[in-house]
């Protein structure tokens, strides 16, 4: 390449473009100097580009390169991993942008930056992510072909055109390879995304966590039934156990930590009785808690059981996946409790929240037995006056106390905190679960959506011959929480979703708002359930049903086969040429403003010259005699008459402006 | 040995081509002669693709598979475009004027396309050549030249000329190598050099001495006619009884009737011709009647732009192998 090879405008201009929407989407999770830093370099090479500076000395190429370097290891603590990789890509991405001299850095760049946008998918699929990246990789394929199109100046169509036919080409190749292709198990394990924000509710819950959960109007995960969904008040999404307390917060034991032996898991498998089927959907929670109803078995390898009787991932969820339970939610859950079991689930802190221990103490000597103490218990719930509000006040040391004899302002966390104190304080074995509650039906999918203000807490108690039961103080408080969901519960406060005003679900009482909101989730259900999930059995089913057997031939001939019609037409399109050559301007211009002319009721007969027609009009419609008569003579002249080019185009753009006047006269005459 | 080797495949590779691509005027590029292959960017492409169809297994993530899939459909289906964008066009060798040795010949080319399709950025050069790009959008021919340095008198055939293009998307690349038929005569490099004296007297002729006399009409004598002699000095009288015609030559047309002499001048062959190729020049800007003569070939004397055209044309090509063109 010759040193005084330049960069294609059109091509820069391009290239700029499709780091610009390349950004878009990665801008949240870039700290924001590598955005600097872009900025830096894409004013520096706009303004090499309009020939003001010249390219930065090399001392400033250094400096912007430790600088990003040094700032990645700041922000991250570290440059393994996939964000401080994404982060690096992209300053390089950026930092390639005040270099590029030959047209290998032109396709240096060009690469970068389709690697960059498949970064952006490992870290979200949703459909309208994969519309954004997809126009991203056309634009930047614009780019490439601008490259080998030196003639034009700015961002130019052509190249752009030119793109989105081989866009379109290739796509039927596309969805062959994507059918066929075999998706392998991951050759070695990867970096995936870490310094996200965990979401949903968390390994610990002290007063109030939950509430914030209560304004967060986001899927936590959808539920497909293989049959009728339960009823709405027995959808105790199981998340975690906390059976830990120091009188403020609770916490997972040293108990939760101990994972089922094979044997345990059999036995779960043969206390269902009456199995319900379902498979749960869940979005990233950057956690491994999953959810299921009670006593809840899965065979999915990557899913653990653990002795509280409760799923977990042996990873941290950091795409939506997808797996199948079986529960009972009728099926008794461990008959027999071993000391250290019961000693666990009894205990609690020294010294902390006295009142409520000599409450509970004074309330047990009063009860028949176990079962009406918790009756008991639930009923000075109801009776006494306990407002249900997602703005509870701040609670101190003895929490519970507290919130039982002061406050009693709270929210689900409240309840059952306070209600596993009161079974604790007189020997009864009790822990709180948190996990989410309820749900909404998709009526297009007929799935179970549950959001994250869906976020709940209540409690399980130990009874002799009933292994645990579950118990919702918050159903004693307010019925309505759990019959028809936080929303309704929250009506008079009106502190649903205050937080979220854009939230769709804010707006479910627009009847269209809320049609198109379902739609659009039905949607996103679909795709993710065909387009991400298609993979392993799925896959065979589809490519079974394609090809009726699959072996590798059959294979073979279908992405020959599709792959071969395909180019032959591409083929066909591209080597005959252009059979019909395109008139010249002035016949397009003169042949428009017949039509128009034709509109308004005058039309040119087959022997009539140009001349003569303009003549018989402007007989009957004198305002448009000057123009009419204008135009014609400038087509007539262009047609017939032989022109130096300059002359050529000063004529045509008289063409042009008459027939536009003419035109805006027709307009006025036809309104 | 891999030297030998090396050349004996180039030989096969260029017998394979001449086969192939056989040489002619005016050629229209189609599967025959066209060559397709990712180009060494494409090449990258490939194993950028492949690193990225590795991450979407690792991370197995389906969109980055569409991704992948995507991106490889798009280098398939550019494999026809960048086909195309060669496909159909012709390609014919104009002319080339002659020039003298360590000058640039110009070769002239004429590409036309195919009916309206609109062909971008292709590269044309022949070996040693400068590279020009061509995009044939509006206009439904160009002409283009070529500079070609030149080293050796003679006829001069360029080897193949390299016809190449990256468009649209600069992962493949498409090309031909094609023989034109076209050829530039050389002449030798002319070598300024003193001359002590012409043979205008001593002409070795037996015709014997001949004096110009400057402005004088006399009758001198009759000669046969030779293509590009004056007609009005012909000798009709002749011609109408049936005989050969006949020019009347007079005197004052014989200014000077100089031979250039191959043992006039030093210096081995090459600078003998260089030196007799300098006074052709000379002598044809003085207006000079001036014949040639080398061992073996004697051009008479004569004078003007086809004359000098011819003597030129015997130096370059005096003891080369092709004196038949």
């Amino acid at each position: 390449m010759s040193i005084s090879w330049q960069i294609p405008r059109n091509c820069l201009a391009w290239i700029l473009v499709s780091q610009l929407v390349l950004i878009i989407p990665h801008a949240e999770r870039l700290p924001w100097w590598v955005l600097a830093a872009y900025v830096v370099c894409a004013l520096w090479r706009i303004m090499v580009y309009q020939g003001r500076w010249s390219f930065p000395p090399k001392s400033i190429k250094v400096l912007l390169s430790l600088f990003c370097v040094v700032g990645i290891y700041r922000s991250y603590g570290t440059m393994i991993g996939l964000e401080p990789t994404v982060a690096l890509l992209f300053s390089g991405f950026c930092l390639k942008l005040i270099e590029v001299v030959n047209k290998r850095d032109v396709y240096v760049i060009i690469f970068l930056a389709y690697f960059v946008a498949l970064t952006e998918f490992l870290f979200s699929q949703d459909f309208a992510i994969t519309v954004l990246i997809f126009v991203t990789l056309l634009i930047i394929t614009t780019a490439l072909i601008a490259l080998h199109q030196h003639r034009y100046d700015r961002l130019d169509m052509v190249s752009f055109r030119k793109a989105l036919i081989i866009f379109m080409q290739a796509v039927p190749l596309m969805l062959v390879l994507f059918i066929v292709f075999p998706r392998f198990d991951p050759l070695w394990k990867v970096p995936l995304p870490s310094h996200q924000a965990k979401t949903g509710i968390s390994d610990s819950m002290s007063p109030g966590d939950i509430t914030d959960l209560g304004q967060n109007g986001d899927l936590a995960f959808r539920v497909v039934f293989e049959e009728a969904v339960p009823e709405r008040e027995n959808l105790y999404w199981r998340g975690l156990v906390l059976s830990e307390f120091d009188g403020r917060v609770w916490r997972q034991g040293e108990l939760q930590k101990d994972f089922m032996t094979q044997e345990q898991t059999d036995n779960v498998l043969r206390a269902i009785n009456k199995p319900v089927r379902y498979s749960v959907i869940q979005e990233a929670s950057y956690q491994p808690w999953l959810f299921s109803l009670a006593l809840a078995y899965s065979n999915n390898k990557n899913i653990l059981g653990v002795t509280d009787y409760r799923l977990v991932y042996n990873d941290d969820i950091h795409t939506r996946i997808k797996y199948d339970v079986i529960s009972d939610p009728t099926a008794k859950i461990q008959l027999e409790l071993d000391r250290r079991t019961r000693r666990f689930e009894t205990m609690l802190p020294q010294d902390s929240n006295p009142q409520a221990l000599s409450f509970a103490n004074n309330l047990y000597a009063l009860s028949d037995h176990d079962l009406d103490y918790v009756y008991r218990v639930l009923a000075m719930f109801r009776e006494e006056p306990f407002v249900y509000t997602l703005k509870p006040p701040a609670l101190g040391k003895h929490s519970v106390d507290e919130f039982l004899f002061t406050t009693r302002r709270g929210f689900c966390g409240h309840y059952a905190s306070s209600f596993v104190v009161l079974m604790r304080a007189v020997g009864i074995p009790a822990r709180v679960v948190t996990g989410y509650q309820g749900g909404e039906i998709n009526p297009i999918t007929g799935t179970v959506l549950v959001h994250q203000f869906d976020a709940h807490g209540w409690a399980e108690v130990w009874l002799q011959g009933q292994g645990w039961v579950r118990v919702d103080p918050t159903a004693a408080v307010s019925p309505d929480r759990i019959e028809y969901g936080l929303e309704q519960a929250m009506q008079e406060e009106g502190s649903f979703l205050s937080d979220a005003p854009l939230s769709p679900l804010r707006y479910r009482d627009f009847a269209w708002l809320n049609k198109a909101r379902l739609q659009l989730d039905a949607f996103s259900f679909y795709w993710s359930s065909w387009v991400l999930q298609y993979k392993g059995e799925k896959q065979s089913r589809v490519l079974q049903q394609l090809l009726g057997e699959v072996s590798p031939l059959r294979v073979a001939l279908f992405i020959v086969g599709i792959t071969g019609v395909v180019l032959l037409f591409v083929a066909a399109d591209l080597l005959k040429g252009r059979s019909k050559p395109k008139p010249a301007k002035e016949v397009q211009l003169y042949l428009r403003l017949c039509k128009r002319l034709e509109k308004a009721g005058y039309s040119r007969l087959p022997d009539e010259g140009a001349i003569e027609f303009a003549k018989r009009i402007a007989d009957t419609e004198p305002p448009w005699k000057v123009h009419l008569l204008a135009a014609t003579r400038a087509f007539v002249t262009l047609s017939y008459e032989p022109l130096p080019p300059e002359q050529r185009k000063a004529v045509l753009k008289q063409l042009r402006s008459e027939s536009l006047r003419l035109s805006y006269l027709l307009a006025i005459r036809a309104s | 040995m891999p030297s030998a080797i090396r050349q004996s495949l180039k030989q096969r590779y260029k017998r394979w081509l001449d086969r192939r691509i056989p040489p002619r005027r005016s050629i229209t590029l189609d599967q025959k002669q066209i060559f397709i292959f990712p180009s060494r960017a494409g090449r990258w492409f490939i194993l950028v693709l492949f690193v990225m169809l590795i991450a979407a297994i690792n991370y197995q993530n389906n969109m980055a598979f569409a991704l992948v899939f995507l991106l490889s459909s798009v280098f398939v289906v550019s494999i026809l475009h960048t086909f195309a964008n060669l496909s159909g066009l012709t390609i014919t060798a104009i002319r080339a004027a002659p020039v003298f040795v360590g000058d640039d010949a110009e070769l002239s080319l004429q590409l036309t396309r195919q009916g309206n399709k609109d062909y971008f950025d292709i590269d044309i050069s022949w070996p040693g050549s400068e590279v020009r790009s061509v995009t044939l959008t509006d206009n439904s021919e160009q002409t283009l030249g070529l500079h070609l340095p030149m080293q050796q008198r003679g006829w001069y055939k360029p080897e193949r000329l390299l016809i190449e293009t990256f468009y649209p998307v600069g992962l493949l690349r498409a090309w031909t190598w094609l023989a034109l038929d076209i050829s530039v005569l050389v002449y030798p490099r002319p070598q300024r050099c003193k001359m002590a004296s012409f043979a205008h007297v001593e002409s070795g002729d037996d015709e014997g001495e001949v004096t110009a006399i400057k402005g004088s009409d006399d009758f001198y004598q009759f000669n046969a006619y030779r293509p590009g002699d004056p007609l009005k000095h012909a000798f009709w009288k002749s011609y109408a009884k049936g005989q050969d015609l006949q020019i009347k030559e007079f005197a004052a047309y014989r200014e000077q009737n100089l031979w250039l002499q191959w043992e006039d001048f030093t210096g081995d062959l090459e600078q003998r011709l260089s030196k007799l190729c300098y006074w052709v020049l000379i002598l044809e800007t003085e207006n000079a009647e001036y014949g040639l003569r080398l061992p073996g070939v004697e051009i008479p004397p004569g004078h003007g732009e086809l004359h000098q055209a011819e003597l030129l044309k015997t130096l370059a090509l005096y003891k080369t192998a092709e004196v038949s063109l």
